[in-house]
C-alpha cells in the first residue's frame, strides 16, 4: 500500500481516491492514523506521479491536520504500518499539534546571471573562474541572509534548502500571515537584483515534518 | 533544469519546487528495502520499507517488501 | 530473462533528499536502495556486459572505462550537491541487492563515521607544477681550469640544491595556507606525466577538505595563491568540488602513501 500522510488519531478522511485509483483508507492507531492506499506491486513513478500525488496531499490538507510522508512509500500489509505507528505515533501526535494552523511555503529566488557552475565541477582552474564562483558564493549567501530578515517576523522555522541555481528558502509560516510574508517578498523582488523570485505555496509542511528544524 | 528557467511562469516554477519536496522532504520511514525492475527477479530480503527510486520517465517499478 | 548485477555508486544517510538522478552506467535508472539508517545510490546493470569478467576483460579498454567513470562520477557529483555521501571506487558490484544489503549493516559504523566526518564539506584537489624546466647554468667551458672548473660546479649545485630546498618551501607553504581553512588536508603522491597529462614536474597533488561556510574563502585563496605563483615560477591548478574521496573509506590508506 502506497502511504500518503500521517494524520490526527480522529482524524475525518474525505471519501476520495488516490493515484492508483483506489479509495483512500485510514489505518488507526491510539495516537495517531496513516492514510493510504491499496495498491498493486507496481506503482510508475515519474514526474506526473509524483504531481499528481502532490496535488492530493494539497487536498488533503484542506481537510485535515497532517505531516505529508515522502513519496514513494510502500508498506505491504497494515500490520506493518501498525508496527510504524507503534514506533512513531507519540513523536507524530506531538509535532502534529506544533503544526496545527501552519503551513510551509518555499522562495526561490534566481539572479539574471544564472550562476549554474555552483553545482558542478568544473574543468576550468583558472583564477577567475575561481574568484567567479566566490562570488557567487558570497551572493548566495547575502540573499539567504536578506530573505532570512524578511520573514523572520512570520516564520516560525526556517531551512534554507539545496539549489542548483539562485537560492531556495523554507518557511514555517501561520495561515493568516502568509498573505503578509507573499507580499513582503514580492516587494523586496520590486528593488531589483533578482531576475526571479517565486513563492510557492501555501503547502503541507514537508520540509518540517521533524522536531527539530535544523536540515541535514 | 532548463537554462530557461528564468523565462518560465512562476506557476510552473512553483509546480516543480512542489515535486521536489514531495519527493525529498516528508515523513520518512526507514528500514531495509526490496527493489525489482520490470522484467528482473524480486530479490526477497524479508525487512520493512521501501525507499523512493530516482525519477525516470516510462520506468515501472515493482516494490516489494516481506511483512515484520 | 535478463540478469542484472547491482552496481552502486555511494552511500548516503537514509534521510538524504531524493531528487531527478542524472542517467547511470549504460543508461540506466538510478535507485535509492535503503538499509536501515544508511542508503546506497545503484544501478542494476546487465550481467551480459558488466559482469566481472566484463570488467577485468575491459581493465585496459580506455573508452569502456571512460564511460564508466564519467557516469559514476555524474551520479556521485550529482548525489554530493544535495547530500553528504561516501563515493564507492571502481569497481563497485554486489552479486545482488541481498549482499549489497549485508556489507551495508556489516560497515554501518564505518560508513556512519565518514558520512559524519563529510558532512556540509566538500573536497578540492589542488595540484602545483613547476613551470618550466631548470635551466642549467651555463658554466663556461672556457673556465681556465679544471680547478676553476670544479669549484664553479660545485657552487652551481649548491645553488639548485639550495633552490631545490626553496621550492619544496614554498610548495608546503602553499599545501599548509590552503590547509588552514580546510577541515582537513592531505598530500599525495605527485602523478607523473602519463597521468596527469602534462609535461611539467608535479610539485604538490594536494586534496583539501572544504567546509560549505569556508568555500569561498578557500577560492579566494586559491585565486591569491595562483596568481602569486606565477611570478614564482609554479603553475597551480584547482578543481572541484568533488565528493570526498580522500577522506572517507579506504582513502585513508591511500593517503598515506603521502611523501614528504
Amino acid at each position: 500500500m502506497l502511504l500518503y500522510a500521517v494524520v490526527p488519531a480522529d482524524a475525518t478522511v474525505p471519501e476520495t481516491r488516490g493515484l492508483v485509483g483506489h479509495r483512500l483508507e485510514t489505518i488507526r492507531g491510539a495516537l495517531a492514523a496513516v492514510i493510504v492506499e491499496e495498491c498493486s506491486d507496481r506503482l510508475r513513478a515519474t514526474n506526473d506521479e509524483s504531481g499528481a500525488f502532490a496535488k492530493i496531499i494539497c487536498d488533503l490538507a484542506t481537510r485535515t491536520l497532517m505531516l505529508p510522508i515522502r513519496f514513494p512509500t510502500l508498506l505491504t500489509t497494515t500490520s506493518v504500518v501498525l508496527a510504524e505507528l507503534q514506533a512513531n505515533q507519540a513523536a507524530w501526535r506531538e509535532r502534529l499539534s506544533e503544526l496545527d494552523g501552519l503551513s510551509e511555503v518555499v522562495i526561490r529566488a534566481q539572479w539574471a546571471q544564472p550562476d549554474r557552475d555552483l553545482g558542478l565541477a568544473s574543468d576550468s582552474s583558472g583564477t577567475t573562474y575561481l574568484v567567479n564562483r566566490a562570488s557567487a558564493i558570497h551572493r548566495r549567501e547575502a540573499s539567504v541572509a536578506e530573505i532570512t530578515d524578511l520573514v523572520r517576523s512570520c516564520a516560525r522555522e526556517i531551512k534554507v534548502l539545496h539549489s542548483q541555481r539562485g537560492v531556495r528558502i523554507a518557511c514555517l509560516v501561520g495561515n493568516a500571515d502568509v498573505p503578509k510574508l507573499r507580499d513582503a517578498v514580492l516587494s523586496w523582488r520590486q528593488a531589483g537584483g533578482h531576475r526571479q523570485v517565486v513563492v510557492g505555496g501555501p503547502w503541507p509542511p514537508f520540509s518540517f515534518v521533524d522536531q527539530e528544524a535544523v536540515g541535514a | 533544469m532548463s537554462d530557461a528557467m528564468e523565462s518560465w511562469p512562476d506557476e510552473q516554477v512553483a509546480l516543480i519546487d512542489l515535486i521536489d519536496r514531495v519527493i525529498g522532504g516528508g515523513v520518512l520511514i526507514t528500514g531495509d528495502v526490496v527493489l525489482g525492475v520490470a522484467g528482473v527477479d524480486l530479490v526477497y530480503l524479508g525487512l520493512r520499507l521501501v525507499l523512493a527510486p530516482a525519477h525516470e520517465v516510462d520506468q515501472s517499478v515493482a516494490l516489494l517488501r516481506r511483512s515484520a | 530473462m535478463d540478469e542484472t548485477i547491482v552496481h552502486a555508486y555511494g552511500v548516503v544517510a537514509a534521510g538524504a533528499p531524493n531528487s531527478q538522478f542524472p542517467p547511470g552506467i549504460a543508461d540506466t535508472s538510478v535507485w535509492v536502495f535503503g538499509a536501515n539508517n544508511l542508503a546506497a545510490i545503484v544501478s542494476l546493470l546487465p550481467v551480459e556486459g558488466f559482469g566481472v569478467t566484463d570488467w577485468q576483460r575491459n581493465a585496459g579498454n580506455v573508452s569502456w572505462l571512460r564511460h564508466v567513470a564519467h557516469r559514476h562520477h555524474e551520479v556521485l557529483q550529482h548525489v554530493a550537491n544535495t547530500a553528504a555521501v561516501v563515493p564507492l571506487r571502481l569497481p563497485s558490484l554486489y552479486r545482488n541487492l541481498e549482499s549489497l544489503a549485508d556489507t551495508l549493516h556489516a560497515a554501518n559504523d564505518r560508513l556512519e563515521r565518514d558520512l559524519r566526518r563529510v558532512q556540509g564539506k566538500l573536497e578540492w584537489a589542488v595540484k602545483v607544477y613547476r613551470a618550466a624546466e631548470e635551466q642549467s647554468s651555463a658554466i663556461s667551458t672556457a673556465t681556465a681550469s679544471g680547478r676553476d672548473y670544479l669549484m664553479a660546479r660545485s657552487r652551481d649545485l649548491s645553488a639548485r640544491s639550495g633552490a631545490r630546498e626553496q621550492l619544496r618551501e614554498q610548495v608546503r607553504e602553499i599545501h599548509d595556507a590552503l590547509g588552514q581553512v580546510s577541515a582537513e588536508y592531505v598530500r599525495n603522491q605527485p602523478q607523473d606525466a602519463v597521468l596527469s597529462g602534462r609535461r611539467e614536474q608535479m610539485l604538490l597533488n594536494g586534496a583539501y577538505l572544504v567546509s560549505s561556510v569556508d568555500q569561498a574563502r578557500f577560492l579566494e585563496l586559491a585565486a591569491e595563491i595562483a596568481d602569486d605563483s606565477l611570478a614564482l615560477g609554479f603553475w597551480v591548478e584547482v578543481n572541484g568540488p568533488w565528493p570526498a574521496y580522500n577522506f572517507t573509506g579506504d582513502a585513508e590508506t591511500a593517503a598515506r602513501e603521502a611523501i614528504e
